[in-house]
């Protein structure tokens, strides 16, 4: 019954180890998916494979798949958390590029890699780009389960843009070309690290006004709230925060790190939309 | 080689005002052989009423010297940038040189940088500032006489932009909220007086803008070519010309010549 209620939802789904047999055939779409952006779009020759799935050895087990899925199960984005106590791409491909810091070891410590929307002129409902529900939809995710920080290689465009966030990400590295062997085209990227934690995922959601869960419900996950999904103690906080709390308090907190614009917005917002009551929050179909 | 990098990055979030960041660039940058630097927004360029530095001006005799004769307008580094496709990427000088074809006064400002600055390579980082309608860029150049390309030292020197530039608008964001004033920080004295030419000189111009040679000119007016070449000296001293090309764009925009 929950199942089919989520599948009906345009939401970010988390699928890992305890679910992914209820996902299989989303997998193999998101593997079939990634092939045809990463290979045959971005023309990353390396990992093209015979079976048309864009497979490598950080897809195990132990990832965790972040997808953005249309009402129709359609793949809208996605992104894939992996844990960094073993090889991982920054302890390996990218050794060489952590000049600056060694990437973080320790189970509260996760690496995000694969990165992808299909198509950003979609809008949710609510009106929100793809990017903007899956990144809050992994900060809802990582702070619900304790990870404290996702590190990466990203693109330095990437890099800038998260400038404009209110994020602590810091350079593990410096910004070098990659790729560009055997007519691969060459990129521009760097090693990141990402510190997270509740507050900052609800600057994050207050910068993009979203004040409701993103993420659906998830199941079979060793959590002990479980039986609701990844709208743990969290997200419930981040929730009642914006209930019980003045706009006001809010920006204040936010001042010192948001952009200008941003908090332009987010006054317009506060301003033009009253703070929603617990029961008008209860009635969102989450 | 990351030593002072690192160390930029751990100060920088102590830094509260724009003077502060410069003090702390400056030497960050010295360390790595850059000897100018410049950081302006490039949004409202073209108009060109106002020059918005976001960080770092050093007021070095060569950027006084380009932004008096208002080289921004025919700078090749300022035209190519706003056709980026926002790539990020950096680029060099000397590449910019060898593959884009420049016009004469192009050629004419980076032989400048050479011989008067001794600027003998630099790099641009472009910094795209959002991405919404019309695309808001900045600008940063930097050059040295040491100055060489370094895959390395452009990442660091990327970084080091980065991170600055996001420093820098926070704490003008931040003085623009609380009222104060941001100055412009480029005094730009386009309608400064120049010295009278004399007719002669005016002549000279004239025929230089029309692609005439010193030798030329000197037949036209029946003098020696040594004449001319005085003539077109005393005339570029009085406007602050350094070359022939410079001196024709200054005489157009100070209405000597049509």
């Amino acid at each position: 019954m929950i199942a089919a209620f989520e599948r009906r939802a345009s939401m970010i789904h988390v699928i890992n180890k305890h679910n992914r047999h209820l996902y299989r055939n989303t997998l193999n779409d998101m593997f079939q998916l990634r092939h045809s952006i990463f290979v045959d779009g971005k023309k990353w020759d390396h990992l093209r494979k015979p079976n048309g799935l864009e497979q490598d050895e950080f897809d195990t087990i132990n990832s965790t798949y972040i997808l953005k899925l249309s009402s129709e199960d359609e793949i809208l984005g996605g992104m894939r958390l992996y844990p960094t106590t073993g090889p991982t791409q920054l302890n390996t491909i990218f050794k060489d590029t952590c000049v600056l810091s060694a990437q973080p070891s320790a189970p509260e410590h996760y690496e995000w890699s694969r990165y992808f929307i299909t198509d950003p002129r979609h809008r949710s409902k609510h009106g929100k780009p793809v990017h903007m529900e899956l990144y809050a939809g992994i900060l809802e995710y990582a702070v619900a389960m304790n990870i404290k920080s996702l590190s990466g290689y990203i693109e330095v465009n990437t890099f800038m843009r998260s400038k404009r966030m209110p994020w602590d990400m810091r350079q593990l590295g410096i910004p070098t070309e990659y790729g560009g062997k055997n007519g691969e085209p060459t990129g521009y990227g760097l090693p990141t690290l990402l510190t997270l934690d509740e507050t900052m995922l609800q600057k994050t959601k207050a910068v993009w006004r979203m004040i409701f869960p993103i993420l659906s419900l998830s199941l079979g996950a060793d959590h002990k709230d479980s039986w609701q999904g990844y709208k743990a103690e969290a997200v419930i906080a981040i929730q009642n925060a914006l209930s019980l709390r003045s706009s006001d308090a809010i920006i204040h907190d936010l001042v010192e790190d948001i952009t200008f614009q941003a908090e332009e917005e987010m006054s317009e917002y506060f301003l033009s939309h009253p703070t929603p009551s617990p029961s008008t929050a209860s009635r969102y179909p989450i | 080689m990351f030593d002072v990098l690192n160390e930029f990055l751990n100060k920088l979030p102590l830094v509260k005002t724009i003077s502060e960041l410069e003090k702390l660039i400056e030497p960050t940058l010295k360390h790595y052989h850059i000897e100018h630097f410049i950081c302006t927004n490039m949004y409202g360029l073209e108009g060109m009423n106002d020059l918005k530095p976001m960080f770092g001006l050093w007021n070095t005799p060569w950027v006084e010297h380009y932004v008096r004769n208002s080289y921004y307008n025919e700078d090749a580094i300022v035209l190519y940038q706003k056709g980026l496709d926002g790539n990020g990427i950096p680029f060099y000088w000397t590449d910019l040189i060898a593959e884009k074809k420049l016009t004469k006064s192009q050629y004419s400002m980076f032989a400048e940088a050479w011989k008067v600055a001794k600027l003998k390579e630099g790099l641009v980082i472009p910094l795209l500032i959002s991405e919404g309608e019309p695309e808001e860029l900045a600008l940063v150049s930097m050059a040295g006489e040491h100055f060489t390309q370094d895959p390395s030292l452009r990442g660091i020197l990327h970084s080091i932009t980065i991170q600055s530039h996001h420093r820098a608008r926070q704490i003008i964001m931040r003085e623009h909220r609380t009222g104060k004033y941001i100055p412009n920080r480029v005094v730009w004295d386009a309608d400064r007086p120049v010295e009278k030419l004399t007719n002669t000189e005016i002549t000279i111009i004239r025929y230089l803008a029309d692609g005439k040679t010193i030798t030329d000119i000197a037949k036209f007016s029946e003098k020696s070519p040594k004449t001319i070449s005085n003539q077109i000296r005393a005339a570029s001293k009085k406007i602050g010309a350094l070359t022939t090309t410079h001196l024709v764009i200054l005489a157009k925009r100070h209405g000597i010549i049509t």
